[in-house]
């Protein structure tokens, strides 16, 4: 086998280490990226650590108050005052209050147009619906919170006469229009990613429109809606200046969405500005930290897989 | 030389006729389809279309069941009965008439739900009362073989049984619905030969019942399992007759070379 170097193969073989020069450099910056996102959860973590092994903290904090009643039998999340109080459950109240107000408003929303999109809208029309819902995403949440805050707020207010003008309904609204877009986009992408097979076979056996999108597209991608909505939780959960600015930040422990409140995400922002560095209360605020990072990573994670294992249900099966 | 309508009419056809198709032309856009079609499908029978690919028998198939209605740029012009009764006109009843005359498509096609649902579907979104379902979906797999397979596994996801018993089981859910016309496109040509005889069997039990098209690229399929045979060449029907004189003596060349096998 002694034949003369082939030209051809040469530059076949120079082609080949820029091939695999540009596929480190693409594997290594996809490796920098998990760095980075383990690097903060490590950041974030050390952080709150001390708020279970530190015996200063303890002094101020534990766990264990920070669920628990307070003396006088009251649920009060007071950081900064002669005798701090620690108690997460307003927060988390108010976090679940909106997040539960969004949700309702953003989750039928959002799965209604993607079926309508998907299933009804005339090739033209989808074209438009699309981009613009996802131009809705790229609003900074800023301009959404601010919105919220300006124009919803007192719409609702001559409307319905809230007490407080700046409550979980109003954030909630505000915090609806960074959801829905995420609850579409993924709901319509499982959605077009049904099989045209199936609709043709309902549409054979005498079924209508509504009875093919409703019975049969909409079952067949479940999980993708299914992730849909719990990508949008992930979403509401962690949002941050929407809530901020829209919600009155006052940490009441109340379930009523009419009534202001504070939740986690936008209590890190308002306190850890000025907290004192290595205090209990910056402990604190770094143990929510860990924890919102904690649900919206897993909760991403599991929305994610579900879209995946649904795309590989439907083709995979299909091909076979 | 496609069948003139008047001579189909002055003709005395021994078998009832089903579907009667009358100068019916079909358009995609400017491209012409089918090309003033016109034929007489007898009733109880299995009919098959024949020609090469591209030639228009999916398009003639899926007028019959209007499916190519949502299809942008698709026109018909023409008339096609249905026991007399037409069913290209505006006031038609779509999802009625595809209840009479139901589909089987080219790739089994079953719905990611149970064996069960897949059967009971038709009948529940034609409003069937729920105590019927149970009988129906007996009766619809027996009819196709897959009862006693199935009985005991109703629950089971349809996508995880075989090509063959995919295929069975649309065709039962088709029956589901009791239509009267079984149109079936290519329906054995994602299955091997075995699947595709016993699939053959079926139709012949079928036809007892129902009026069957068939619109197949295998010659002896359709020369096997057939009673009348269309011949169609670049969106006419070039000849249609019984399945023997198809076979053995058409009167066109262009039909003796393509069931020969000479071109196609
Ligand atoms: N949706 C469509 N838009 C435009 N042209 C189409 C469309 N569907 C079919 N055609 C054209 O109409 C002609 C007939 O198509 P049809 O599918 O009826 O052929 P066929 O005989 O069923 O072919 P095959 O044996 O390959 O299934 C073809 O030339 C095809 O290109
Ligand atoms: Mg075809």
């Amino acid at each position: 086998m002694d034949r003369p170097p082939n030209e051809r193969l040469l530059l076949k073989g120079k082609r080949r280490i820029i091939e695999t020069l540009l596929e480190t450099a693409v594997r290594s910056s996809a490796f920098v990226v998990i760095g980075a996102l383990v690097l903060i959860f490590v950041f974030v973590a050390k952080e709150a650590l001390p708020l279970f092994t530190s015996a200063d903290v303890h002094k101020e904090v534990t766990l264990w108050t920070m669920v628990r009643p307070q003396e006088n039998g009251e649920f009060v999340w007071q950081p900064v005052s002669e005798k701090p109080k620690y108690s997460i459950l307003p927060l988390a109240v108010g976090t679940l209050k909106v997040t539960l107000v969004a949700l309702l408003i953003a989750i039928p929303l959002a799965i209604l147009a993607a079926i309508f999109t998907s299933e009804f809208a005339p090739q033209l029309l989808r074209e438009l619906i699309k981009p613009v819902v996802e131009l809705l995403a790229g609003i900074p949440s800023v301009v959404i919170g601010f919105f919220a805050l300006m124009v919803v707020a007192t719409w609702l207010q001559d409307a319905f006469g809230f007490v407080f003008r700046l409550n979980a309904i109003t954030a909630g609204i505000g915090l609806s229009l960074a959801v829905i877009p995420i609850v579409y986009t993924v709901a319509e992408d499982a959605l077009s990613a049904v099989p045209q097979a199936f609709r043709d076979a309902s549409t054979a056996l005498g079924a209508n429109q509504w009875q093919t999108a409703w019975r049969v597209v909409l079952p067949a991608a479940m999980p993708g809606v299914f992730a849909a909505c719990v990508l949008g939780f992930g979403r509401a959960f962690g949002e941050t200046m929407i809530v901020l600015l829209a919600s009155g930040n006052a940490a009441m422990m109340s379930f009523d969405p009419r009534e202001s409140f504070r939740s986690f995400s936008a209590t890190i922002a308002a306190e850890l500005g000025e907290v004192v560095y290595g205090s209990p209360h910056y402990h604190v605020l770094f143990f929510i930290g860990a924890f919102l990072f904690v649900i919206t990573f897993f909760l991403n994670l599991a929305g994610h897989w579900y879209v995946d294992r649904l795309r590989a249900r439907l083709e995979g099966k299909l091909k076979a | 030389m496609s069948t003139s309508a008047d001579a189909l009419d002055s003709q005395k056809t021994a078998a009832e006729v089903k579907i009667r198709v009358r100068n019916l032309d079909a358009y995609y856009g400017s491209f012409h389809a089918l090309k003033n079609i016109n034929l007489d499908i007898p009733s109880r029978a299995i009919t098959s279309i024949v020609g090469p690919s591209g030639c228009g028998k999916s398009t003639l198939l899926r007028c019959f069941n209007r499916m190519s209605d949502g299809i942008r740029g698709f026109r018909v012009k023409g008339e096609i009965r249905l026991d007399g009764g037409d069913i290209l006109g505006r006031g038609v009843e779509l999802t009625q008439l595809r209840k009479r005359v139901g589909m089987v498509f080219q790739r089994p096609n079953p719905f990611p739900l149970s064996v069960f649902e897949n059967v009971v579907y038709g009948p529940r979104v034609h409003g069937e009362e729920n105590s019927r379902l149970a009988d129906l979906v007996e009766k619809s797999l027996r009819a196709t073989d897959l009862w006693d397979d199935l009985k005991d596994r109703l629950g089971q996801n349809a996508l995880s049984l075989s090509a063959e018993q995919q295929q069975r089981l649309c065709i039962s859910r088709l029956l589901a619905v009791e239509p009267e016309v079984l149109l079936m496109d290519e329906p054995c040509s994602a299955l091997d030969p075995f699947a595709t005889s016993r699939i053959e069997v079926l139709m012949q039990e079928l036809k007892q019942d129902y009026t069957i098209i068939i619109v197949t690229h295998n010659m002896q399929q359709a020369s096997r399992a057939s009673d009348y045979c269309g011949f169609m060449w670049l969106g006419e029907l070039v000849e249609f007759a019984d399945t023997p004189t198809i076979f053995t003596k058409p009167r066109n060349p262009r039909t003796e070379g393509y069931v020969t096998g000479r071109f196609g």
